[in-house]
């Protein structure tokens, strides 16, 4: 007979990819590291003792298999020399944010009534495409971080990057995050085609 | 603004990185010496928190 868990287990599908494209960023590959994953875990399916939930067990299944493929990109980077600026160390980004007083060049406005956002499917698929838009590492990092709740240490080691890099790298996303959100949803643009 | 107190950018960037480890406490006094005069940091810091949020949400939403 068919385990029921198989239909639960295949419904964290969207999540998984979504999970593996932000680290991967090639959707190819990205499904096949799903579907490797999920046959993984219907042949362990035993083992599942509900100590967490489903979806943090399937995570952990994908990872390893997504940490294969990162590790042989990371064996390729190793070979090339180091990208600061891609990879966080060079902070002149920043000057496009700040001027030279180190003042907002454009100020973060109160966001109005954001809980309210939660509330509409419109407002994830807006959150989606945001993090989709934050470039390279910064949404591999930000995604395994934020979403996935994995502990910095270990994404740091994983891509290769001190920890220094890894927290710049961070707040450069959540600032690409933020100015995204702002202009899809909580902005005045946004507000004019709404 | 104190010699010792972060501008925008460094207040953002303490902001950012207190998801990540633990403040020191000059850290933390200089922020919220920033913070007590700058209404666009606050914004910046409650859309922080509502990303972290956000993203928490996302993780357990079907």
């Amino acid at each position: 007979m068919t385990d029921p868990r198989f239909a639960e287990i295949e419904s964290h599908r969207p999540y998984l990819l979504r999970y593996a494209l932000a680290q991967l960023r090639d959707r190819q590959l990205a499904e096949e590291a799903v579907q490797e994953a999920l046959v993984a875990a219907l042949e362990s399916i035993a083992s599942f003792g509900g100590k967490s939930s489903l979806r943090t067990w399937l995570t952990s299944i994908l990872r390893f298999k997504v940490i294969d493929l990162q590790r042989r990109a990371v064996a390729e980077r190793m070979q090339q020399p180091l990208d600061e600026g891609a990879d966080g160390g060079d902070e002149a980004w920043l000057d496009e944010l700040f001027d030279a007083s180190g003042h907002w060049r454009e100020s973060p406005q109160a966001w109005s009534n954001p809980e309210a956002a939660l509330e509409q499917r419109r407002f994830w698929e807006a959150f989606e495409r945001c993090l989709d838009r934050v470039p390279g590492t910064g949404g591999r990092v930000f995604f395994r971080r934020e979403i996935a709740g994995e502990d910095t240490e270990a994404i740091c080691k994983a891509e290769g990057i001190t920890a220094s890099n890894c927290w710049v790298i961070l707040h450069r996303a959540r600032l690409a995050l933020r100015a995204c959100l702002e202009k899809s949803w909580f902005g005045r643009e946004a507000a004019r085609e709404g | 603004m104190k010699d010792d107190e972060p501008d925008c950018r460094a207040a953002s960037k303490l902001l950012s990185v207190a998801y990540e480890r633990r403040l020191s406490a000059d850290e933390l006094a200089a922020l919220q010496r920033h913070l007590d005069g700058c209404l666009m940091c606050r914004n910046f810091d409650s859309q922080l928190r509502f990303l972290h949020d956000v993203s928490q949400r996302y993780r357990i939403k079907d």
